[in-house]
């Protein structure tokens, strides 16, 4: 009873309905309702609310108790007495812009051979377009130019979409002649928003693709709705992107379970952030400077986006660089090494599945990951017509991983089509069926895999065998 | 045996007869055809004719040539008169001429837009046109959500979508809120009370952002009939609009009768059971292939129906193939199928709940037979609107219960033909709601100084600078922004209901879906061991898991259904501020309502026996709201020298009379309010008249009806010294059979106690 009661409980609040102890929650954060003489005199109604009426009324709406509020407004007064600082004074930067509307500006240049963790940032000067397109499964990139790249990155109000998101913080990093340069746009307050836009336009409108994370589910969609808002035209639907969130998850996701741009830079690219602002916390700083207009710990916040900005860049020279090296040994880690063959399998370049697939086995001699790679290795060679490797491959595969059913099913069509060799055909069915009773307590494994396809073949190869012969199936065994 | 014979027969049956309270005779009327008007898309003709349509009524070329030239319109629909090809034919035609364009559909429920969709693309596919018509709700797959906002001609969708998938994504719908030409709201009587007030404010959030968008939409709406559709579309769409209501379709002579099931026991005064006498009555017609639909007012009462006119067919040596049931929570290709067998004839006998009774496409019937009085004179006009064929006789038969507003009605046939509908009601300002909306206004475009939301531009202000104080919005120069990391659409719910459902699996069939269930409905429903019929199989409810939204259900055959007993809970949490009045105490504050299943009856199928019960565990669910009360001495029996039963008639015929005259106070639809008495109300012990907010967390009526207390006093008095019944009716304290002999003499001693500037306590009340 109890039990169901939670569950009930979880219920109401997924559905918003209020239940009595959010609602005395609630109730006993909001401060005590000042005792009024009754303002209603009890003789006709009253038609207009009082004031305070209306407000008791409206606290109700409010997201923020009132008492919260209030919290605010003292830390506000308390930070102007211990003498609040301007943003400008804080971060630096010129205010660009018009009397209608003007932004900060903090621009910085970065020598290309500033180091983001082990990885210079002039590395993504050398990137070669065609793995950029490799990595990213995206041919269009054929003609990424990291010269006439734009790498881009946003910090907003922490919505995931919906007109009413802003992004106040919009970072674009550039190379120019001899540096990398990096814009902050930041927004002082919600007017600021148009003159910032058309900066952000203009530096788009100067480029030729976009590198973002998971900007084209976020950012993008974000900045065009604030586009349309703003009535301003937006370009930058109409350039190449590259969104490496898709690149990270493509090649680490085996070995790093979190792809977040904060851990791959850590793990991949080996940065080490001093000081910074966890993600989460970040709208909270800036609603809080807007109140209280000491812009000391934005400083936080423009570190963290900084660094992302910098992290995309060396992780597209990164990417490129590893794949530069010949066959994947630009990655260290099996797993990331398996990856870059399941990438090579998914574009169907099987030449390369070959070489790299091959090159996998031979400096992993005890893998698990054996298995898969000889899979791919397999059907490459099958795509290929390679069909005396892939005879090999599939028997390799079977000695080494006897249970796996997809090496007796291609060997048994092969010998049974291409070879014309029934026997052998119905041998090889025979072996993948004793070890799949053989293994059939274990049901976790087989679970996976149907071994239907496999009676059915068998049934079909004897009943040819019957008529080859003259004998019925049966009789063979 | 065609209609008019069945009719004849009935005439001259002295034991049919002697149980009728009335038979009135409405005239029939013709048909007034119009040539399609001159002007339309050669295309659009075609597809009309391909399906059968050559001419339009007198209404819907009024309708048609309105629309397009850009009147707002309210078009007051009787059921079957063709009031789709109202909005219909001019939105179709808007697009063949303007491919860009676009139009927004809004019905009540999902139900109603996938059978309009399924019309409509119909329609479109014999135009020979490429016009897209998609709904747009909670079901649609995320996959083809991108199609329909790009390419999707006509989007059809529902209120609660629009509050929170449409309206704060507006910038990827721009295709659609740039072309917006035409807005049709169909069942707009549907918008009353709350709903509707909500209804109203979306649709100053949606013009909000077709101004943005530079687009100005048009209005098409249709009303079933009640007392005011032009005064409630006005009001929701905030505009005139151009009243259609001369309906050109044709209906032929109706017979409608008043039925009152013969008494059994004359010493207990005990009826024969309603579901049987309408059983038998539909099972005559059956016999006699007459096609009827049986309205029946729950979901169970339609279940036992279908079960025995199945039966009841089977015995004639037909196919029960004849006869389906039809309520919420079937499966919508079932429905489908059950529709479209009613349409063409191969269904003979549906029975329904009130779910037939919105514009759902079934073509016409011979006979409407009523199980149990609708509840309101609109909907009892709805649903006898079902029967009717162009040139034929229909018979509409009302069958009472023994429920006492059922017999009233049937004791006082002259109430129910000389009463208007009802009329509707909504409250746009109502403050709760449009600063609700307000701030759902501000997340999707900022508001400049001077704008104005429904309210005057100094409210409008008054508001917005409130939510800035409280940091939900941020000024800045002449500009409101959002400044929340909040949806604050997903914090407003429009309706009572909670969201979702629950499914009701089969577990003997690999867990395949039988039916579906609203939420809250579902611990009265298929609780435990309770027997879930389904179009009259019968199915045992083995475990109801609501955390996962299912219950798990195998086939059985038993020979009863069950029935959950309800209870009501009503708590006082919070006083906010309580002050006496003549005699009475006024108060109003927080209340929990709470509501649980506690135990099921088995009964009996056919005789309707008591056979067993058993429990039911379900957690209870509680509503917080909010709610004024009246509180009476304790001792006000004895200073009234009446006994406590008396008292209790008293109480309950007073908040009867409250509860009428409260949605005319404060704006809102009865739907909106509740009431009830309590002789000993927990905590203070008094006796007690409540009436609180069907919606959690109140939308602020409680505080009104307090301050309006002498008026609500004054206009019970009214009501009741007015009314010319003896010992009570439905327009005032309800009928007698259910607050007592004594209920509304008491209400009136009651009343004055609550206005008289009298002593509280030891006598001297002057009354």
């Amino acid at each position: 009873m109890s039990d169901v009661k939670k569950k009930l409980d979880s219920l109401m609040k997924q559905h918003q309905l209020q239940t009595g102890a959010e609602w005395e929650r609630v109730r006993a954060e909001r401060p005590a309702p000042e005792r009024r003489a009754a303002p209603i005199s009890s003789e006709g109604p009253e038609e207009t609310p009082q004031p305070q009426r209306l407000r008791e009324l409206l606290d109700r709406l409010a997201m923020i108790p009132a008492s919260e509020s209030y919290r605010r407004r003292e830390e506000e007064e308390l930070r102007r007495e211990s003498g609040a600082l301007d943003v400008q004074q804080v971060i630096g930067g010129e205010i660009i812009g018009d009397d209608d509307s003007a932004f900060l500006l903090l621009r910085r240049d970065y020598p290309i051979e500033h180091r983001q963790g082990k990885v210079a940032l002039g590395t993504a000067l050398e990137t070669a377009s065609h793995h950029i397109a490799f990595s990213a499964c995206d041919p269009s990139l054929g003609d990424f130019d990291p010269r006439k790249t734009l790498f881009v990155d946003t910090e907003t109000i922490g919505l995931s979409g919906g007109t009413g998101t802003i992004a106040f913080l919009v970072g674009m990093g550039y190379f120019t002649e001899s540096a990398f340069r990096l814009d902050q746009c930041f927004l002082r307050d919600y007017d600021d928003e148009a003159a910032m836009l058309r900066c952000v336009a203009e530096l788009v409108g100067r480029h030729e693709a976009l590198v973002s994370y998971n900007g084209k589910s976020f950012d993008l969609p974000l900045l065009r709705t604030r586009f349309i808002q703003n009535r301003i035209p937006f370009r930058a639907d109409a350039i190449l992107h590259l969104d490496l969130v898709h690149v990270a998850r493509r090649f680490w996701k085996r070995r790093l379970a979190d792809c977040s741009l904060g851990n791959i830079e850590r793990e991949i690219l080996g940065v080490q952030r001093q000081g910074d602002v966890p993600s989460f916390l970040i709208p909270q700083l800036w609603f809080e400077y807007l109140r209280s207009r000491d812009a000391r710990p934005l400083e936080g916040v423009f570190y963290h986006h900084r660094m992302d900005i910098l992290s995309l860049a060396a992780l597209t020279g990164w990417v490129s660089q590893c794949l530069e090296a010949p066959a994947g040994d630009g990655f260290h880690y099996q797993e990331d090494r398996l990856s870059v063959v399941r990438v090579y399998f998914q574009q169907r370049r099987y030449q390369e599945v070959l070489e790299h697939g091959e090159r996998f086995l031979e400096l992993e001699a005890a893998s698990p990951l054996r298995q898969e790679c000889l899979e791919m290795l397999g059907l490459a060679c099958k795509r290929l017509h390679a069909w005396e490797k892939m005879e090999r491959v599939w028997e390799q595969l079977a000695a080494e991983f006897p249970r796996t059913l997809i090496a007796y099913l291609e060997l048994a069509k092969h010998y049974e089509h291409r070879c014309r060799d029934l026997l052998r055909a119905e041998a090889v069915c025979r072996r993948a069926l004793e070890h799949l009773q053989e293994e059939s307590g274990v049901r976790a494994v087989y679970s996976l895999q149907d071994p239907e396809p496999l009676h059915r073949r068998l049934d079909r190869i004897r009943r040819k065998l019957g008529k080859v012969t003259g004998l019925s199936g049966e009789d063979l065994l | 045996m065609n209609v008019a014979q069945t009719i004849d027969r009935l005439k001259t049956d002295p034991e049919f007869r002697r149980n009728l309270t009335a038979w009135q005779t409405l005239p029939d009327r013709p048909a007034r055809f119009l040539d399609f008007p001159p002007n339309l898309h050669p295309k659009l003709a075609e597809g009309l004719r391909k399906r059968g349509i050559h001419h339009l009524y007198s209404h819907q070329r009024e309708a048609v040539e309105a629309a397009l030239n850009g009147e707002d319109l309210c078009v007051v629909t009787p059921t079957a008169s063709g009031k789709t090809l109202c909005y219909n034919i001019p939105v179709l035609q808007r697009l063949i001429e303007n491919p860009k364009a676009r139009a927004l559909y809004l019905f009540p429920t999902k139900a109603l837009s996938q059978d309009q969709v399924h019309e409509l693309t119909g329609t479109i596919e014999d135009m020979e046109v490429t016009i897209g018509a998609y709904t747009f709700d909670g079901d649609t797959p995320a996959s083809a959500r991108k199609a329909i906002r790009n390419a999707g001609h006509i989007v059809v969708t529902n209120p609660d979508m629009l509050h929170t998938g449409v309206l704060p994504h507006h910038t990827i719908w721009i295709r659609l809120f740039e072309h917006l030409e035409y807005i049709v709201i169909d069942e707009i009587h549907h918008y009353r009370g709350v709903f509707g007030s909500h209804l109203a404010n979306l649709l100053r959030r949606l013009r909000r952002i077709c101004a943005f968008y530079g687009s100005n939409p048009r209005f098409i709406c249709c009303s079933a009939t009640i007392a005011n559709p032009q005064e409630l579309t006005e009001r929701i769409i905030e505009r005139p609009v151009r009243l259609v209501n001369e309906n050109g379709a044709p209906a032929g002579e109706k017979h409608f009768l008043f039925y009152n099931p013969p008494v059994v026991n004359a010493e207990l005064g005990i009826r024969r059971s309603s579901v049987k006498e309408a059983t038998r009555v539909a099972t005559q017609l059956l016999s006699r292939d007459i096609q009827s639909i049986v309205f029946a007012r729950s979901r169970l009462r339609v279940e036992i129906m279908t079960t025995y006119l199945k039966e009841a067919v089977r015995r004639l040596g037909k196919s029960d193939k004849l006869v389906a049931g039809y309520r919420g929570g079937y499966l919508p290709t079932e429905r489908r199928a059950i529709e479209k067998g009613l349409r063409e004839g191969a269904l003979m006998t549906v029975v329904s709940t009130n779910a037939l009774e919105l514009g759902i496409d079934i073509g016409s019937l011979d006979v409407c037979i009523m199980c149990g009085y609708a509840g309101t004179v609109a909907s009892t006009w709805q649903q006898a609107g079902r029967a009717g064929r162009r040139n034929n006789v229909a018979l509409v038969i009302l069958i009472a219960s023994s429920a006492p507003l059922d017999q009233f009605i049937i004791a006082h046939p002259e109430y129910f033909f000389e009463q208007t509908p009802e009329s509707a009601t909504v409250d746009p300002n109502n403050l709760i709601i449009v600063a609700s909306h307000i701030k759902c206004a501000a997340f999707e475009l900022p508001f400049t100084e001077g704008e104005t939301f429904g309210l005057d531009a100094t409210s409008t202000r008054e508001i917005l600078d409130y939510l800035a104080e409280h940091h939900v919005l941020r000024k800045v120069k002449n500009r409101w922004h959002w400044s929340a990391d909040t949806y604050p659409a997903e914090d407003i719910s429009l309706r009572t209901a909670a969201p979702g459902n629950v499914v009701i699996l089969d577990t003997s069939d690999d867990g395949r879906v039988i039916g579906e269930l609203d939420y809250f409905a579902a611990p009265v429903e298929v609780y435990q061991n309770a027997v879930y019929m389904h179009q009259s199989k019968q199915y045992t409810i083995d475990h109801l898991d609501l955390e996962d939204r299912k219950a798990y259900a195998r086939p059985v055959e038993v020979d009863y259904y069950t029935d959950a007993e309800l209870k009501v809970d009503l708590k006082v949490l919070d006083t906010f501020e309580q002050k006496p009045v003549g005699g009475v105490e006024k108060c109003w504050g927080e209340l929990s309502v709470t509501w649980f299943p506690t135990r099921f009856k088995k009964i009996k199928l056919g005789t309707h026996e008591n056979v067993g019960w058993g429990e039911i565990h379900l957690p209870e669910q509680t509503m917080h709201t909010t709610g004024y009360w009246i509180e009476f001495a304790s001792d006000i029996a004895e200073q009234f020298g009446i006994k406590q039963e008396e008292l209790g008639e008293a109480l309950n015929a007073l908040a009867n009379t409250l509860r009428q005259v409260a949605p005319v106070q404060v704006l809102c639809d009865p739907h909106d309010i509740r009431a009830q008495a309590m002789l000993r109300a927990p905590v203070s012990e008094k006796p007690t008249i409540f009436l609180y907010e069907s919606y959690p967390g109140g939308v602020g009526f409680s505080e009104k009806l307090f301050s309006h207390h002498h008026r609500m006093i004054d206009a019970s008095i009214s009501l009741l010294t007015g009314c010319s019944c003896k010992e009570g009716c439905p327009s005032c304290v309800g009928p007698a059979l259910e607050v007592g002999e004594y209920g509304k003499r008491g209400a009136l001693k009651l009343a004055h106690l609550a206005r008289a500037e009298g002593v509280r306590t030891g006598g001297g009340v002057k009354v």
